[in-house]
């Protein structure tokens, strides 16, 4: 979904991209016409796009230096196996990297730096081809080996090593690579290696002269003693990868820059095998701007070419300036909402108690009832309205429009206080009080301290004195922190964005479940039969219906059982100065139109171009 | 002839006049040949201290010897309050961050020696940080001394350019509004140096954004303001020296016009008082022009109370560059600072904090060593 306009007639507000690319009009005219309606709404638009961006901004053009403004910096390096990527990391990652997958407009996963992929019959071996005559920037060839070696950095990573617990041994040979499952048929392997930071090909000299590789840890399933015995000398800030743009400096921290170069070896350049002359730009420099006036301020006044923003009310000022042309979505994206910490009674799993200490014994949101109540009493709409700037959509589950899995309806509690009112009486009477409370905890992000005082007042409008909820504002740091260990009664939170609903097995399977104050990525340690079995079918089962309908039944589990607060799905603005171009163009190396702006902020950079060869 | 020969004696009797004076050369020559900051800063220190030392050694020892008792309480205190804060494991989990592991915990114990008693802790860090080592931060993956090295220079341009355009601004309108005393151009002045003090430097910040980097407020087709100056980036002097002055104009003007104000209004005050003092009256009776009174005699005397708040205000900027560089995306150690508050990354909040409160500590002793080069009651002293 890609919009421009948010009010009114859009015609009537085109700004001066939208006078260049009339494509864009007619794909925003079609999705407020037609709505959420699956994934082929890209297809007659990516057409015309390509022939309107020809046509009228006229051909690419080679030069210039792009400045781009992200939201936050990427800790710990830019190794895939140990960097906290976030969708700001995912700009300077692309433009050092490409993925072994790519995604197509429709949202199927199709072979980028692989050329082909293939499976067993019953999806317990992938066999992954590597396109061949591809190099590193450090000039090593980028085969099997290579990508092996990737594969079980992520695999053996503490950090990324939970989404791959069902990598079995993987072997290498010439250019294909084979992949053993563990623990049953995995049917979408390939997603994983896709858009995720560990579907990015990195040199594995430069991964293997890292001290913290898994492969010199002598504990880890991946140990190598050959390797643990070669100097540890190289740096995790200085990534090497195949990607369009060659890294050329990084420091981190706020107003820093990570500085790239146009790689002339580029796969898809004239040096290349695609038959291709990218990338346009000469270099690319991605600058750490926290504070949102800051950076729109920055591209207002010219020094920044280019930036990325979720903060819904910014977007709408953006998208209202018809100096700057932004491009906004919300395909595939995350969805906000409030978790609901349910850690009670035996995992469905493992059979091992999930709040043995009693720790959450007093937590009201144990009951079905108060939480259909809360539910029941937020007005999405006003949320929308108020804290979203008006272009942010209510959600009423985990999957957005035009995601596998999605329900215009799903049961999920609606506003209505006559329901939310009879819900919280059920809930008084089987809890045996007059009021509840419970601790709302919120990072410290003062949009969204507000965002969720809101929210609380909405509670009370509807309760008065039986709901009292105290708002806790924590330091992003620890955050996600108190989230692993259990420790909260309600909580923020916004995830589950892909393509696939497998992706989202390790945050909601039973066994992800862990008592509270032990670490567990099933954060509201909810154990549930029916989610289980559907997220089993969708890791397992290969017939794309019985997918869809599992992603469907845990959709409405979610509705019917309102482990977690929906309140809507997360849109991502790109915005730029009038001379860039193609800002989130994603054409596939066969002609086909990848998908552009998706994942919650995520794009291309490698087709971006200025006019005349100059970002100013 | 005169003049070099009034200057040549002026430095045979107070050669820390000379120092002084050779201490600004190092540090705009310094700048100018791109010596690095930290280095041109510890050489125009040592000029001073030398001078100073030559102008009233006594005096000068004195003040070292309160320095260094001042410079432990200072360290000791700063690690006393990241270190009082839980146990040795609720510590080492403050260093890791939040993905911390019960193993990383057992090596984090171990490395910063938790488990050893507060004091012998101090020391042992103490030692390490004199020797430039403040541990790695855990979430940027680099030594703490390195993001302070890196950001340090931006902040000290910043500081260095903000009190260098109040004081440019700040005597003048003093001195002129103390020569004008009651009369309209000194209430003109008072009553826009007040305007200035009431206004936070985050405010002006944004306003300056507004009319010098924004293109103003249009009303029809009338446009107020400018697209002239960035609101955005660093750019270091070494790269582009015009590039860099643009980009720090409104950050340091955003920071001046508050010091602007306040040094004007303490220069005033001061330089009434002096301008009532006998010599003053001498110099008038002898027929000497008021230009000449005001900036040749009034001045200096005038001036030890604005150098005190001078050397105070100098410490204090790091709080309003937290502020300011946030708003203008300037890599300094206010921007450090506030991200690691915000990261919870312990290893550079306490360093930043060290390495903001002996720089105090250090401005303040040189503000000290400066009575003694400027002002003949403390250069005469004998105790």
């Amino acid at each position: 979904m890609i919009r421009r306009k948010r009010r009114g007639d859009l015609a009537d507000h085109r700004g001066p991209w939208m006078r260049r690319r009339p494509w864009l009009g007619g794909l925003a005219v079609l999705v407020l016409a037609v709505g959420a309606c699956g994934g082929n709404d890209g297809d007659d638009a990516s057409d015309d796009a390509n022939e309107s961006t020809a046509d009228e901004a006229g051909d690419p053009v080679q030069g210039g230096t792009l400045v781009y403004g992200l939201e936050a910096d990427t800790a710990n390096g830019w190794a895939p196996y140990r960097a906290s990527y976030a969708t700001s990391g995912y700009i300077p990652l692309s433009a050092i990297s490409d993925s072994l997958f790519a995604v197509n407009d429709d949202g199927e996963i199709v072979p980028l730096l692989a050329s082909a992929v293939d499976h067993n019959e019953d999806y317990t071996q992938w066999t992954i081809t590597v396109r061949d005559g591809i190099t590193f920037h450090d000039g090593t060839p980028l085969d099997a080996e290579a990508v092996k070696f990737n594969i079980e950095t992520c695999a053996g990573s503490p950090l990324t090593g939970a989404a791959y617990a069902s990598v079995g041994p993987v072997t290498a040979s010439g250019q294909t690579v084979t992949i053993q499952t563990k623990n049953g048929p995995w049917v979408a392997l390939p997603a994983y290696f896709g858009y995720g930071s560990c579907g990015y090909m990195m040199s594995k000299d430069w991964l293997a002269s890292l001290p913290d590789v898994p492969q010199r840890d002598p504990d880890g399933p991946y140990y190598d003693a050959a390797l643990a015995a070669t100097p540890a000398d190289g740096d995790p800030a200085a990534p090497v990868g195949v990607g369009a743009f060659t890294f050329d400096s990084y420091e981190p921290g706020n107003g820093n820059v990570f500085r790239a170069v146009r790689n002339e070896d580029y796969w898809r350049g004239p040096n290349g095998i695609t038959d291709e002359d990218l990338p346009y730009l000469d270099a690319i420099e991605a600058v750490v701007a926290v504070d949102i006036d800051s950076r729109a301020n920055a591209l207002r006044s010219g020094e920044f070419d280019a930036m990325h923003t979720a903060n819904a009310e910014t977007i709408a000022e953006l998208m209202d300036d018809d100096s700057l042309e932004t491009v906004v979505s919300d395909r595939y994206g995350e969805t906000n909402y409030i978790m609901l910490n349910v850690a009670q009674g035996t995992n469905a799993m493992t059979g091992a108690a999930i709040d043995p200490a009693g720790a959450n014994a007093d937590n009201p949101m144990l009951d079905v009832h108060c939480r259909r109540a809360l539910a029941h009493a937020i007005d999405l709409d006003r949320l929308a309205e108020e804290r979203g700037g008006g272009i942010s959509t209510p959600a009423n589950g985990p999957f957005p429009p035009g995601s596998r899995g999605y329900l215009e309806d799903s049961g999920y509690p609606a506003y209505d206080l006559d329901a939310a009112q009879s819900e919280m009486d059920t809930c008084l009477e089987e809890l045996g009080t007059d009021s509840i409370s419970f601790d709302f905890n919120t990072t410290n992000d003062p949009f969204n301290v507000e965002t969720n005082t809101l929210i609380i007042s909405m509670w009370q409008e509807a309760f008065g004195n039986q709901v009292s909820a105290n708002i806790t504002p924590i330091e992003q740091g620890q955050y996600i922190g108190l989230a692993l260990l259990g420790n909260f009664d309600v909580f923020a939170w916004r995830n589950h964005g892909g393509t696939d609903p497998d992706q989202q097995l390790l945050w909601w399977i039973s066994a992800a479940s862990a008592p509270i104050g032990q670490q567990a990525l099933n954060f509201g340690r909810f154990s549930d039969e029916v989610i289980d079995e559907n997220l089993i079918t969708i890791r397992t089962n290969p017939d794309e219906d019985a997918r869809t309908q599992a992603a469907e039944a845990i959709n409405e589990r979610f509705g019917e059982q309102v482990y977690n607060l929906w309140l809507g799905w997360t849109i991502w603005g790109i915005s730029s100065a009038p001379y860039v171009n193609d800002q989130v163009l994603n054409t596939l190396p066969d002609g086909a139109t990848g998908i552009e702006l998706a994942f919650a902020g995520r794009h291309q950079v490698n087709q971006i171009w200025c006019d005349e060869g100059s970002c100013e | 002839m005169r003049r070099l020969r009034t200057l040549t004696n002026a430095a045979r009797h107070n050669p820390g006049l000379t120092t002084t004076a050779g201490a600004l050369v190092v540090l705009v020559g310094g700048w100018l040949v791109g010596l690095p900051m930290l280095w041109a800063f510890l050489g125009a220190f040592a000029l001073i201290v030398v001078g100073a030392s030559a102008v009233n050694g006594r005096y000068v020892r004195r003040r070292l010897l309160i320095l260094v008792p001042t410079l432990v309480l200072v360290t000791a205190f700063t690690f006393y309050l990241q270190n009082s804060r839980g146990d040795a494991r609720d510590l080492a989990f403050n260093i890791l961050g939040p993905g911390g592991t019960e193993a990383g915990v057992d090596e984090i114990v171990q490395e910063f020696h938790l488990d050893e008693p507060l004091h012998t802790r101090y020391l042992l860090w103490l030692s390490d940080a004199v020797r430039g080592d403040l541990g790695r931060s855990a979430i940027q993956g680099q030594p703490v001394s390195e993001v302070i090295a890196n950001a340090a220079p931006v902040s000290l341009q910043l500081m260095l350019y903000a009190q260098v355009l109040a004081l440019a601004v700040a005597v003048p309108a003093g001195v002129y509004a103390a020569y004008k005393a009651n009369r309209r151009g000194d209430r003109v002045a008072s009553t826009v140096a007040l305007a200035a003090l009431s206004i936070p430097n985050f405010v002006l910040a944004v306003v300056l954004i507004l009319f010098f980097a924004l293109g103003g407020i249009r009303t029809g087709d009338t446009s107020i303001g400018s697209t002239w100056l960035p609101a955005a980036r660093y750019v270091p002097f070494g790269e582009d020296p015009v590039e860099h002055f643009r980009h720090m104009a409104l950050p340091a003007i955003a920071l001046a016009l508050g010091q602007a104000a306040g040094y004007m209004r303490i220069l005033r005050s001061d330089m009434i008082g002096t301008l009532q003092e006998n010599f003053i009256t001498t110099a008038k009776a002898k027929g000497v022009s008021d230009r000449r009174i005001l900036w040749a005699h009034a001045l200096r005397p005038s001036s030890f109370t604005l150098l005190t708040v001078f050397g105070v205000n100098t410490a204090t900027l790091v709080g309003g560059a937290l502020i300011i560089e946030t708003l203008f995306t300037l890599p300094g150690l206010g921007t450090v600072l506030g991200t690691a508050i915000f990261q919870k990354d312990f290893l550079v909040v306490q360093g930043v904090v060290l390495v903001v409160a002996v720089g105090f500590v250090l401005v303040n002793f040189l503000v000290d060593l400066l009575y003694a080069v400027l002002d003949p009651r403390v250069r005469h002293v004998r105790a």
